[in-house]
């Protein structure tokens, strides 16, 4: 009948899996996450569902955009965007055509595991805040092609 | 010879830890401490020294004691009130009786630890525990580590990392009418279902606590070690909510433990050495006093009349 002990190398052990995996991230890094986020957006903009009311547009890629982050927080970016397309009912061979979701896919296969899992927890802990940016992006660029239909 | 023994606690929660302190609407709210760190004052989850003397150490320690002094259903409520929870103060004429808390400090390691008060004198206890501190950033620079226990210079999560709300359910029995005289229910009352709930630090946060005793004796070691034994194998629980699963505590001794056995051992034998001794002073200080002898004047008037 005793309590059992831990020594200073089982200390430093566990307290290892204590660290805070949303290290202090530098502010290039911080950048280029809540880019990806609005790239991410911009691509399910267009790859919205048909099916859907495209009025509820920004409800559910928010929506989209929170749940997946809440079951993917080990920062699986690949099952993350399958959740959202799945989430705003995309068409599989639209999303696999769209150049813009192509490029995202093959940006964030090559960043780390740091990387990705704070590119989910910022859509997951800021999701408003990637929607205004998003949104922001989406009239510029509807704005754009408007000028150049002229 | 007397020691200073330092014990140094690893708890990590394998349960939701609802120690509570306050309520905000109808949402129960963990209790919480200000903490001055370089971002500024935060307040972070904590678990009071009041409650982990109480639970690790007085609680078992007396239960114990009680069954080992075969003392089990023969006290009265005070002098289980004593042994459990401390005693009240109940008499107006408070004493200094020096003899009784020599013989009290002598026979009983564990009270000598967490004093008390009988109904006519306060016993001061030795321990002084720490209270649980959350293994976060904020409580980086306050944590009880003895040396060699040192932190990685990575941040630690932060303590909102785990504060997480829960909800329950309350079901009412109204819509199974076949389980119960349904005329005696009032026709008018709607269903009496209820929904609570709360803040929890989440399974998988660690506190770090501990425990010192300034000039004791392995006795007393003894003692604690015992307890905290005896609270681990019941359950280990802190805060509310136990009856829903809440409170689990796996706890470890940061550093050696060399001697702990030992202590662990003197302090058994030495309480089933001294137990007539032990039931003899419960009884006498709670025993009725003798009514004083009435003074003169008061003699001399009840003669008169």
């Amino acid at each position: 009948m005793s309590i059992p002990v831990i020594d200073t190398t089982e200390f430093r052990r566990r307290v290892a899996g204590l660290i805070d995996p949303n290290r202090k991230t530098g502010a290039a890094e911080e950048a280029s996450v809540k880019e990806e986020a609005k790239q991410l957006c911009l691509a399910l903009c267009e790859l919205f569902g048909e099916s859907l009311d495209r009025m509820t547009l920004w409800d559910r890629i928010g929506t989209a955009l929170s749940t997946a982050s809440a079951k993917c927080d080990d920062g699986d970016t690949d099952r993350f965007a399958s959740l959202c397309l799945e989430h705003i009912k995309a068409d599989s061979a639209a999303a696999a055509r769209h150049e813009g979701f192509a490029n995202w896919v093959v940006a964030m296969a090559g960043r780390d595991d740091s990387y990705r899992q704070a590119f989910v927890r910022h859509c997951g802990i800021k999701t408003p805040i990637v929607l205004v940016h998003a949104r922001h992006a989406w009239e510029q660029k509807k704005a754009t092609k408007k000028g150049g239909a002229k | 010879m007397s020691e200073h023994y330092s014990i140094r606690l690893w708890s990590e929660a394998l349960s939701p830890i609802t120690h509570m302190k306050g309520v905000e609407g109808n949402e129960a709210l963990i209790a919480r401490q200000p903490i001055d760190t370089p971002a500024g004052k935060r307040w972070v989850p904590f678990l009071s020294g009041n409650a982990l003397r109480h639970r690790l150490i007085r609680e078992p320690g007396a239960l114990w004691l009680i069954e080992m002094l075969r003392l089990k259903g023969e006290l009265t409520l005070k002098q289980f009130n004593f042994l459990n929870h401390g005693g009240n103060l109940t008499e107006s004429t408070g004493r200094e009786d020096t003899a009784r808390i020599a013989e009290m400090q002598e026979l009983f390691p564990l009270l000598r630890l967490l004093g008390g008060s009988l109904p006519d004198q306060i016993l001061k206890g030795s321990l002084l525990p720490w209270p649980g501190m959350l293994l976060c950033e904020e409580n980086r620079q306050r944590l009880p580590l003895s040396d060699g226990f040192e932190l990685p210079v990575e941040s630690l999560r932060p303590a909102e990392h785990y504060v997480e709300g829960f909800q329950y359910t309350r079901g009412d029995g109204a819509k199974r009418p076949d389980w119960y005289d349904h005329e005696t229910r009032d026709p008018d009352a709607k269903s009496n279902l209820m929904i609570f709930s709360g803040q929890q630090v989440i399974a998988g946060a660690v506190f770090i606590h501990g425990f010192d005793i300034p000039h004791g004796s392995e006795l007393e070691l003894g003692a604690l070690l015992h307890s905290l034994s005896l609270w681990q194998e019941t359950g280990g629980t802190i805060g509310g909510m136990g009856a829903r699963g809440h409170g689990r505590l796996n706890t470890h001794i940061l550093g050696a433990a060399a001697g702990h056995a030992d202590a662990v051992a003197g302090y058994v034998e030495h309480v089933a050495a001294n137990a007539e001794r032990c039931r003899q002073w419960i009884a006498a200080v709670f025993a009725a006093k003798e009514p004083k002898p009435k003074s003169k004047k008061a003699a001399a008037e009840a003669s008169d009349a």
